[in-house]
C-alpha cells in the first residue's frame, strides 16, 4: 500500500476487498517503525493488537453486506486519550505505566467505524506546551528539519501525518494543541466547536476549553474522521446535542461551489499586526488572494479585544489544570514515591518526583490564581475578559462567515530556542487561544512553504458549530492550491 | 492579601507550593516567585479592562450542561477501579496514616 493513501481512499478499496486490512496496517507499522522512530513521534506502538484488529475488520468486511466507514484507516492517537489496551501516559512519568479502565468515547466510535488504531503518540506533558518539548519521553522533531520543533502539544500525531505513517491522527486542542502542530508540520487540523466532540476519556488538562479534534493530509480525510467522533455522548455533561452533519458527503464539488458563491471571509485586523513573520504574512496575502479568484468577498473586521486573550487563556487555563491535577496524589492511580512517612508527605512527594517542570509551573500559576485574595483580581477578571473575547467574536460574525488569520505568527522555531523562556513559548499560541476561550470551531491547514523550506499554516476559525462552513471553505482552497500535497522530503 | 504590584515573594511561593502538594527547594522557591512575577507582569493588562457589563464565562456562551437521567447504572466494577493503585489490600486502596499519634497515646 502507497503511504500517500488517503483514509477515504483506504476505506473504499478495503470495503471493496482490493486490499486487506492487514496488508495496509502491516504497511503503516513499518513505516512506524522508521519514520515515526525518527521523529520520536510514538509513546507506543499497538503492533499485536493492530494486527489482530485488521484481520477482524477483514473478516466483518467479508461478512457484512453494510460497508464499515473507516474500513482498515490506519489512524494513530494522541497519549491524552484513554485506550483500554496498552498504556495512556499523557506524556507524564506519573503515568508511565497507567493503563487506563475504559476506552474514550472517540476510541470507541472509531473502532466501530473500522479504524486500526496503530499507536499512542507523544505530546507535551498533560498537553501543556506549545513545542512537544515538555515530554517526559521526550521531544518530537519536526520531519521538515529535525532541528526545529514539531509544535505541540499534538506534536507527534502531527508528525505521524505529516511524514504518512498514517492518513489520520487524533489529537487534543486546549489553547492551540491541534492547530498549532498542524500549521508546523505542514497538515490539517481542526479543533471542533467546544462540546462537539465528547471528552469522556480525555485526560483533563482545562476543562473549560480541551477538545478532541482530528489531523490529516487532506481536509476530506478531516470530515470524515470528524463524522465518526462527533455527537452527543450523555458521559459527557458538557457534550452537544445537535445532529451531526455527513461532513464528508458537504465537501462534494456541488455543496462547495455553492458554499463559494454566499461566503462571505473576514480577515481579523488585529491577528495582521506587527508580530506576524513576514514569510507568514506574504503566504497569508497570497492565500486571500486565491479567495479572491474563487469569487469569495472579503472583509475587515476588527476583534478589539484580542491582545488579552493570551493573558485570559493563560490565567483560565492554568487554575482550571491546578485543580484537574490534584488528582495525581500517589493514592489511586499513577506512580507513588517510595518512603513517604505519612499520608501529605506521599501526596507532596509522589507530585514532586512525577511531574514535570511545566506541569509545576502551571500548577503553582493555577494555585496562585485561586487563591484566597487574588481569585477575584485573576481568574474572575480573566472569565469576565473571556465574556467580551466571546462578544467581539459574535460581533465579527455579524459580518462575515467565517475568520481567516495566521496559525502562529512564524513558522517552526528551532528546538531549545524558547525552552527556558515561558513567556516566549506562551507567545506562540497568541493566536489560536481567541477560538479556544470563545469554544469556536477552527482549522489550520497548509498554506505556503518558508525560503527554508519550513510548512507555513492558515487558520479558519467558524461559528459555533459550523464546522460544515469551514471544512468547505478549506477544501476550496486546497483544491485550488498544492500546498497540502507536500511531503517532507519533496522539493518546493 | 492583594496588593498592587505583580510581585511574589518567597514566603507566598512557600505557601503556594503547600496548596499545591509540591516540595520545592531554596532555590526552586526563588526561581518560582520570579518566574511567576515575570508572567503576572506581563498579564497586568487585563486587570485595565473594563468587565463591569460583561458575564464572566466559567465556559463558552452557550455550551450544553446537561445532568444525565437519575438512573441507576452500573459503573467500573471494584476490581477495574482498583487495577491501577500502586497498593491495595482487601479491595481497599492502602496509604500511610493520615494522623499521626501524639504522645500519650
Amino acid at each position: 500500500m502507497d503511504a500517500a493513501w488517503s483514509a477515504a481512499e483506504i476505506a473504499t478499496a478495503v470495503n471493496e476487498r482490493r486490499v486487506s486490512a492487514e496488508q495496509v496496517c502491516v504497511g503503516a507499522l513499518e513505516r512506524a517503525g522508521v519514520r515515526g522512530a525518527d521523529c520520536n513521534a510514538f509513546i507506543s506502538l499497538m503492533t499485536d493488537r493492530a494486527l489482530i484488529r485488521a484481520r477482524e475488520v477483514d473478516a466483518k468486511v467479508r461478512s457484512d453486506v453494510t460497508p464499515l466507514p473507516l474500513a482498515g484507516v490506519p489512524i494513530a492517537i494522541k497519549d491524552n486519550i484513554a485506550t483500554l489496551f496498552g498504556t495512556t501516559t499523557a506524556g507524564s512519568r506519573v503515568l508511565s505505566v497507567y493503563r487506563a479502565p475504559y476506552d474514550a468515547t472517540v476510541i470507541e466510535r472509531l473502532e466501530q467505524a473500522g479504524v486500526i488504531i496503530i499507536g499512542k503518540t507523544n505530546l507535551d506533558e498533560f498537553a501543556m506546551g506549545s513545542s512537544n518539548e515538555h515530554s517526559a519521553y521526550g521531544s518530537v522533531a519536526n520531519p521538515w528539519n529535525p532541528d526545529c520543533v514539531s509544535g505541540g502539544s499534538s506534536g507527534g500525531s502531527a508528525a505521524v501525518v505529516a511524514t504518512g505513517v498514517v492518513p489520520v491522527a487524533l489529537g487534543s486542542d486546549t489553547g492551540g494543541s491541534i492547530r498549532l502542530p498542524a500549521a508546523f508540520c505542514g497538515v490539517a487540523g481542526l479543533r471542533p466547536t467546544y462540546g462537539r466532540v465528547s471528552r469522556y476519556g480525555l485526560i483533563a488538562f482545562a476543562s473549560s476549553l480541551d477538545q478532541i479534534g482530528p489531523l490529516a493530509r487532506s481536509v476530506c480525510d478531516v470530515a470524515l474522521i470528524l463524522s465518526a467522533i462527533a455527537g452527543h455522548d450523555p458521559r459527557d455533561a458538557t457534550s452537544a446535542d445537535e445532529v451531526v452533519p455527513d461532513y464528508a458527503e458537504t465537501l462534494n464539488d456541488d455543496h462547495v461551489a455553492t458554499r463559494l458563491r454566499t461566503l462571505k471571509i473576514g480577515l481579523p485586523a488585529e491577528y495582521f499586526n506587527e508580530v506576524l513573520d513576514q514569510e507568514v504574512r506574504s503566504a497569508l496575502n497570497a492565500a486571500i488572494e486565491i479567495y479572491r479568484e474563487l469569487g469569495v468577498e472579503i472583509t475587515t473586521v476588527s476583534l478589539p479585544h484580542t491582545k488579552y486573550a493570551l493573558a485570559t487563556y493563560y490565567l483560565i487555563a492554568t487554575a482550571e489544570a491546578s485543580a484537574n491535577l490534584a488528582r495525581y496524589d500517589g493514592v489511586h492511580f499513577g506512580s507513588r514515591a517510595d518512603g513517604a512517612r505519612d499520608f501529605p508527605e506521599l501526596n507532596a512527594a509522589t507530585r514532586t518526583e512525577f511531574l514535570g517542570a511545566e506541569v509545576k509551573r502551571r500548577i503553582m500559576l493555577g494555585t496562585f490564581v485561586l487563591s484566597a485574595g487574588y481569585h477575584e483580581r485573576y481568574y474572575d477578571k480573566a472569565c469576565g475578559v473571556r465574556g467580551l473575547i466571546q462578544n467581539d467574536f459574535s460581533s465579527a460574525f455579524a459580518n462575515c462567515d467565517i475568520l481567516l488569520a495566521p496559525t502562529s505568527p512564524t513558522s517552526a522555531f528551532r528546538l531549545g530556542e524558547r525552552a527556558d523562556d515561558p513567556l516566549q513559548m506562551y507567545g506562540s499560541d497568541v493566536h489560536t487561544v481567541a477560538a479556544s476561550l470563545a469554544g469556536l470551531p477552527a482549522i489550520s491547514i497548509p498554506c505556503g512553504q518558508t525560503q527554508a523550506g519550513l510548512p507555513i499554516g492558515m487558520q479558519l476559525i467558524g461559528r459555533p458549530f459550523a464546522e460544515t462552513v469551514l471544512l468547505q471553505a478549506a477544501r476550496a482552497y486546497e483544491r485550488a492550491t498544492r500546498w497540502y500535497q507536500m511531503q517532507p522530503g519533496d522539493q518546493s | 492579601m492583594a496588593d498592587g504590584a505583580n510581585t511574589i515573594d518567597v514566603e507566598r511561593v512557600r505557601h503556594l507550593a503547600r496548596l499545591a502538594r509540591l516540595k520545592l527547594t531554596d532555590d526552586e522557591l526563588r526561581q518560582h516567585a520570579a518566574g511567576l512575577g515575570a508572567i503576572l507582569e506581563a498579564f497586568r493588562d487585563i486587570e485595565q479592562v473594563d468587565t463591569s457589563n460583561v458575564t464572566p464565562l466559567p465556559l463558552p456562551r452557550g455550551s450544553a450542561s446537561a445532568g444525565r437521567e437519575d438512573v441507576a447504572h452500573t459503573p467500573l466494577s471494584h476490581a477495574r477501579a482498583l487495577a491501577n493503585g500502586p497498593d491495595t489490600r482487601d479491595g481497599l486502596f492502602l496509604v500511610p496514616r493520615i494522623f499521626q499519634r501524639s504522645q500519650n497515646d
